[in-house]
């Protein structure tokens, strides 16, 4: 047995180390703006190494949706989904919203960047509200006993076409 | 293995525990299940790609579903996104939208480099760095198989994956035999594999709902996922209790029963149908795929081998703890 092979056994010894402290969510977050931890966390990112897979666990998460409510100058409203015809697009989609409403500080921004691509379509579009809403859906026995689910309002914004594209200069 | 002294050391002293994790690690192994492993990844992103291919610029452009500058407010400095690439580009004149084209037709080459074993950890240097650049860029919209593909490029950049059914096998003339880094490449894809069943399982007996069903009933039941009416699953909740358990009962098994060789193929296989199960019920075939693909590379070879040729299960692949 070479010695190179044991520091690759080595070698892998460690990074399977980092993979079991990513997936049991025990990889310790970089502090400040440098420093060691700031290099193991690149590492686990870089090599997805720091991943945890919590999938459907311990709980499963509700699915959220997004209306974008479109009004033109004449005061006429339309109502688009963010979907496409795309099966896989939609789970992607749907990931996306999830995300953006667990997270508060992103709420705003991700709406301004979905009102945008309504206001983008169309130079008409005056006002785009953001309605996102999350499926409350009933438990078994609440369904047996006449619950259904239903569309619960979580956020609601309201952007005009004036702040049409805060993209990048 | 002996140990290089040339006396036999006690059956549970440091020496010995030592010398059979070596073994363990880096007895020769034949690198076949590594190429699979690469051809089948490849393979895989590319039909995935094609999939996604007309909303690229949703997905990851700087106008798509998420504004570039808004996706990488949670994205550490550190890491590459599109948008950031294409702002060190900018005196180039590159366009947004030719510049996420250009880095895509990249991505698409350098997976049909590493397909055919051209280059090979060279191809997968790149499809990784590119794949890595695009799922930052499109942070939001990733989900568990993007990040399960993101782990098997690593992989691809250093194990000898490209060993064998390549052209660079062809270039160099010689026949695949077996190494110590392709035993160590099995293994680590074994035991990754082993953390994210026992992780995902112990993470799922700490919720009631996968105790008492209403974990399956939910998923089934959201109109992302829902493929068919399964409304009377309320009337028999014993059944998505049943489905509940036996989820949880496979990914915790998972580490300890896919390494003795009686219990291997039942394990594999019920692993096996947990994920043709997540595709037919939600949908999620992209998922389902590439953990299967995952699976048959790290634990499944020696079947698919025998399933092709008839022979007996091939001893070399045989373990014992």
């Amino acid at each position: 047995m070479k010695k190179s092979e044991k520091l690759a056994a080595l070698a892998v010894a460690l990074h399977l180390s980092v993979v079991l402290l990513g997936a049991l969510e025990r990889l310790p977050l970089p502090r400040g703006k440098t420093g060691p931890l700031h290099l193991l966390a690149a590492y686990g990112e870089y090599t997805g190494a720091s991943s945890d897979y919590s999938f459907f666990s311990p709980a499963v998460g509700s699915q959220v949706r997004v209306r974008l409510l479109r009004t033109d100058a004449s005061g006429a409203r339309q109502e688009i989904h963010l979907r496409t015809p795309n099966r896989e697009v939609n789970f992607r989609i749907g990931s996306m919203l999830l995300s953006a409403m667990k997270i508060s500080e992103i709420r705003t921004p991700m709406a301004r960047s979905w009102a945008a691509l309504v206001l983008r379509s169309s130079s008409e579009a005056t006002k785009v509200d953001v309605v996102a809403e999350f499926y409350s859906l009933p438990s078994m026995a609440e369904h047996r006993s006449g619950r259904r689910g239903i569309w619960k309002e979580i956020y609601r914004g309201e952007f005009e076409a004036v702040a049409k594209t805060p993209v990048r200069p | 293995m002996q140990p290089d002294s040339g006396e036999r050391p006690e059956p549970l002293s440091p020496q010995a525990l030592l010398a059979s994790a070596l073994r363990f690690l880096l007895e020769p192994a034949r690198p076949e299940p590594l190429a699979l492993f690469r051809i089948g990844i490849a393979s895989f992103e590319l039909v995935l790609s094609a999939v996604l291919w007309p909303y690229l610029l949703q997905l990851y452009g700087q106008l798509g579903f998420v504004q570039w500058p808004v996706g990488e407010l949670i994205i550490f400095p550190w890491l590459p996104t599109t948008g950031r690439l294409a702002e060190a580009l900018e005196p180039l004149g590159i366009a947004p939208a030719a510049w996420v084209y250009g880095l895509y037709g990249a991505y698409l080459a350098s997976l049909v480099g590493l397909l055919a074993g051209w280059k090979t950890r060279f191809m997968a240097a790149v499809a990784w760095l590119i794949h890595m650049t695009l799922m930052n860029g499109g942070f939001f919209s990733t989900y568990g198989v993007d990040l399960i593909v993101h782990i098997c490029l690593f992989y691809c950049i250093w194990m000898p994956v490209g060993d064998c059914l390549s052209l660079d096998r062809r270039a160099r003339g010689t026949l695949a035999t077996p190494s110590p880094m392709a035993r160590l490449s099995i293994r680590t894809l074994q035991i990754h594999l082993c953390i994210i069943y026992l992780t995902a399982g112990v993470s799922k007996t700490g919720g009631v709902e996968w105790w008492n069903g209403e974990a399956v009933w939910l998923s089934v039941m959201q109109p992302q996922f829902a493929r068919m009416d399964f409304t009377w699953l309320a009337s028999t909740p014993w059944v998505p209790m049943a489905a509940g358990w036996s989820v949880m009962l496979v990914e915790l098994g998972y580490a300890f029963f896919m390494w003795p060789r009686r219990t291997r193929g039942v394990w594999l296989g019920a692993t096996v149908a947990l994920h043709l199960g997540i595709g037919l019920f939600l949908g999620l075939w992209f998922f389902a795929a590439v953990m299967i693909l995952f699976n048959v590379c790290a634990f499944g070879y020696p079947w698919l081998v025998s399933w092709g040729t008839g022979a007996a299960f091939p001893p070399e692949h045989a373990i014992s703890l």
